[in-house]
């Protein structure tokens, strides 16, 4: 084994706004500068796109008991605040209240200038789980930096439902939140990753509602939305791929990638060159392999929109040279399959490293992609991606399989479900082990997937005493003519996940949380709001200050630790721990009579009755980009006043405001009282 | 380090797993679920509102239809498209191709739009030479589940559609 360890010039990266770290929604303009599709921040208020919510077309009468409205809307903030928490990024997503819509009306969610959730059952067929889209100019204007975002959409079906299912699906689950976080990043011009972000497509995502974001996401927000000074605390990689007969290979995926934590990628450019930023201070080796093949239902590879010429109707999709060459043999720099050979990068805070290109063979297939792991906690057969293994732990199982086809790639497995011969797995890094007599072909795996699979028993923490830090583990696959990285194939791990077996009150307006593995770092959600965890009595107990909430509402409570895991781990969605709100009495808010007048501005008085007003917890909005809320007071639990600006040209009625605390949610589009005064 | 401690619960409940955001069809799941199957060229293409969304049209002339009752030319719809200089982009829509011909699993859309069941899944090119159909995105697990075997990439139209006929007659 060879680590030929190179260390990065101390060339001073003072990292540039314009940087290119990512997959983005592309337009070549005339001189064959990339311009990704992005929203301006000069015209959007404190940098903040908001998102509104359809107001009738969610289908609560079949939901989930304790589902509806406030839980959806609770679990889109939360998505949305894990945009908002990316250090190094400008923009910021906000909650503007609910618009009026039945899922069909053709205009209503083009009104908005920003993101417009509706729920519409005849947008897609029933296989999809929800959509989003992008609105921006089709070709170049002359001198264009970038293509404004002009409007966006994120749609799911009236009612949410799971991966082949009919049945609702709890706003709560791992899996509405990660397809919240997944399309919020489509709104901002996100496309698709192929390193197991929440970016990825859910075939190969590692993200999970603890941790939604992998450092990629992370690269790919910062790189669009830059904040005004640079980031000094993140690397640079850059260089070309191309082919070995010189031509250059257009979308390349190219990543950075540690032996433990998160890689970072970014696509070549039409001329082959590619720039990696937003990389974390570490010890990385560059890879790049193939875009893979189009995934089940996606029309394109990687299920992307492939950039467009400056004519604005020609695309430019990745190198396919008649239905050859179409795809090209995994490489690690210098130019090598062997990830031992491969060098490793010192990258220091703010170092760029450039010339780092690859020459690749091309190939006419991809034999070995869109490979997918699962395993099981010791005791549990509760399926989990990306599943956690723990340091210093036994050997525990893993489980990989295909989920684009059912069967295992044809380079992997022969017809009698024995492994090719020559196929072999392997930890990227001495972090992960596969124990070799462990390797098995199974024609059914069990939950949560029927299909093909191949079992082994793997181990993270390899050779004691120092195993390394908790995080991703990275997987090869290697078969005769060709290597697959499949990153963040596990997750390293110090303990089990938390557990929550009740929530009751204590009797002083706090409540116990009694369960396992409960600790002073662990977030406690009820829906979509972190509670304020006051105390820690035990790993068994906790004593949390509830969100407000409406009396007689019942919250599903959820625990999540940092290292990625999450009670749901062990509960499931449907076994998901609940808190009813007590009282029945139904918040109501009066409001100042009249219309907040075309290009002007108001101050809105809100009385409330049974509300819970608090500074900085407390949003208003009227569900419509026009009106700008640019003040919230808070006089007390009952009373506030919000100081609205319409930019619109058409006055608003003050009775349409949204008045959100916690998981209370006052719109009289929801059946509550709000009246004028 | 925390400690790990075992958890043993007596109730592991459903899985909390993730696959995708899009259900894989098989070709039987898309025979059954479509409400129209047709093959036919694509005559012409123009863009306009559909629901909430700008949906490229495209107007089928159709040769042969497995499932329906429509008339001689069909109208489907793919969600995207440009419109008054403004592009909407989703995703894993196709494009399709003027003067191509194409096996369509369609599905009516309450907003009254017939769009491509699976996003793309339900969209077959056909190869005039050979007379085969070929799914854009073609899958192993498709033609084994229709009897081609895992390593076929096409199918035989005349099979398809034998297939396809078989299938919606049984009803399951």
């Amino acid at each position: 084994m060879r680590f030929a360890r190179v260390l990065a010039p101390i060339a001073a990266a003072a990292l540039a706004g314009s940087g290119w770290a990512y997959n983005f929604y592309l337009t070549y303009d005339a001189s064959g500068k990339p311009l990704p599709a992005k929203w301006d921040l000069t015209k959007l208020p404190n940098n903040t796109v908001n998102f509104y919510v359809a107001d009738s077309a969610l289908n609560t009468a079949q939901m989930l008991p304790g589902d509806g409205y406030e839980p959806v809307i609770s679990e889109l903030r939360a998505a949305a605040a894990v945009w908002n928490a990316v250090p190094g990024s400008a923009i910021q997503i906000g909650y503007g209240g609910m618009f009026h819509s039945d899922g069909t009306n053709v205009n209503a969610a083009d009104t908005n200038v920003g993101i417009n959730v509706d729920f519409c059952d005849g947008c897609f067929d029933p296989s999809l789980l929800a959509a989003s889209a992008v609105t921006y100019a089709a070709a170049p204007p002359p001198g264009a930096t970038f293509m404004p975002i002009q409007l966006s959409k994120l749609l799911f079906p009236k009612l949410p439902h799971g991966i082949g299912s009919t049945g609702p699906l709890a706003s709560w689950s791992e899996l509405f939140f990660a397809t919240a976080v997944h399309e919020f990043g489509h709104n901002l011009g996100l496309q698709h990753s192929s390193v197991s972000s929440v970016m990825s497509t859910m075939d190969t995502s590692a993200s999970s509602k603890s941790r939604p974001l992998a450092q990629d996401d992370i690269a790919g927000i910062t790189s669009l939305y830059p904040v005004t000074q640079p980031i000094a605390t993140m690397a640079t990689i850059s260089g070309k791929v191309t082919f070995t007969d010189g031509t250059p290979v257009n979308l390349a995926p190219v990543v950075a990638i540690p032996a433990e934590g998160d890689p970072v990628e970014a696509l070549t450019r039409q001329d082959g060159t590619y720039e990696i930023d937003g990389i974390p201070a570490g010890l990385y080796v560059v890879y790049t392999q193939s875009l893979p093949p189009a995934e089940v239902g996606y029309s394109s590879r990687l299920g992307m929109v492939y950039p467009y010429a400056s004519d604005g109707k020609t695309q430019i999709p990745p190198n396919c040279d008649g239905g050859t060459n179409c795809y090209f043999e995994t490489t690690f720099y210098p130019g090598t399959s062997n990830w031992h050979l491969a060098t490793f990068f010192a990258m220091d805070a703010g170092a760029s490293r450039s010339e780092i290109n690859f020459q690749v063979v091309p190939r006419a297939s991809m034999s070995v992609s869109g490979v997918r792991s699962y395993g099981f906690l010791p005791g549990s057969s509760v399926g989990i991606f990306s599943p956690p293994v723990f340091e210093y732990g036994a050997p525990q199982k893993l489980v990989l399989y295909n989920p684009n086809s059912g069967v295992l790639p044809s380079g992997l497995v022969d017809a009698n479900n024995n492994l090719i011969p020559g196929v072999s797995f392997d930890g990227l890094g001495s972090l992960l082990q596969i124990i070799p007599d462990t390797l098995a072909v199974y024609p059914n795996s069990p939950t949560p997937n029927t299909a093909q699979a191949v079992y082994m028993d793997v181990v993270t923490a390899f050779p004691v005493p120092f195993p390394g830090p908790p995080g991703a583990r990275h997987l090869l696959i290697s078969s005769p003519d060709n290597v697959y990285v499949l990153p963040s194939a596990v997750r390293a791990v110090a303990a089990f996940p938390p557990l929550i077996t009740s929530v009751d009150a204590v009797g002083d307006g706090t409540l116990a949380v009694d369960g396992a593995n409960l600790y002073g770092d662990t977030r406690v959600m009820f829906d979509g709001v972190q509670a304020t965890v006051l105390g820690v009595v035990s790993s068994q107990q906790l004593i949390v200050a509830p969100p407000p909430g409406q009396p007689g509402f019942v919250t599903h409570v959820v625990a999540l630790d940092p290292d990625g895991q999450s009670s749901l781990f062990l509960t499931g969605d449907s076994q998901a721990a609940t808190y009813t709100y007590p009282g029945s009495a139904a918040p109501a808010v009066a409001v100042t009579s009249g219309s907040i007048p075309a290009g002007g501005s108001m101050t809105v008085d809100v009385v409330g009755t049974n509300t819970s007003f608090a500074s900085g917890e407390t949003y208003v909005g009227f569900g419509t980009s026009n009106v700008v809320v640019t003040n919230v007071n808070v006089m007390d639990s009952g009373h506030l006043q919000a100081t609205a600006t319409n930019n619109g040209t058409s006055a608003v009625p003050t009775t349409n405001i949204n008045v959100t605390t916690g998981l209370s949610v006052i719109a009289g589009a929801l059946g509550y009282s709000v009246t004028g005064m | 380090m925390r400690s790990l401690q075992i958890l043993i619960l007596a109730a592991v409940v459903c899985a909390t797993a993730r696959a995708t955001t899009l259900q894989h069809l098989t070709l039987k799941d898309m025979a059954l679920r479509s409400t129209e199957i047709v093959r036919g060229h694509v005559q012409h293409s123009t863009t306009e509102r559909c629901g909430p969304m700008i949906c490229t049209h495209y107007l089928i002339q159709v040769e042969d239809r497995w499932k329906g009752s429509g008339g001689a030319v069909v109208d489907m719809a793919v969600q995207g498209g440009v419109l008054n200089g403004l592009r909407e982009v989703w995703e894993g829509t196709p494009e399709l191709k003027e003067g191509q011909e194409y096996v369509l699993f369609l599905w009516h859309s309450s907003l009254g739009t017939n769009l491509i069941l699976g996003l793309s899944q339900g969209l077959f090119a056909v190869d005039a030479h050979s007379g085969e159909a070929m799914q854009t995105m073609i899958t192993a697990h498709l033609v084994e589940s229709s009897g081609a075997g895992p390593n076929a990439v096409r199918m035989n139209l005349a099979q398809m559609r034998k297939y396809v006929q078989r299938v919606i007659a049984e009803g399951r």
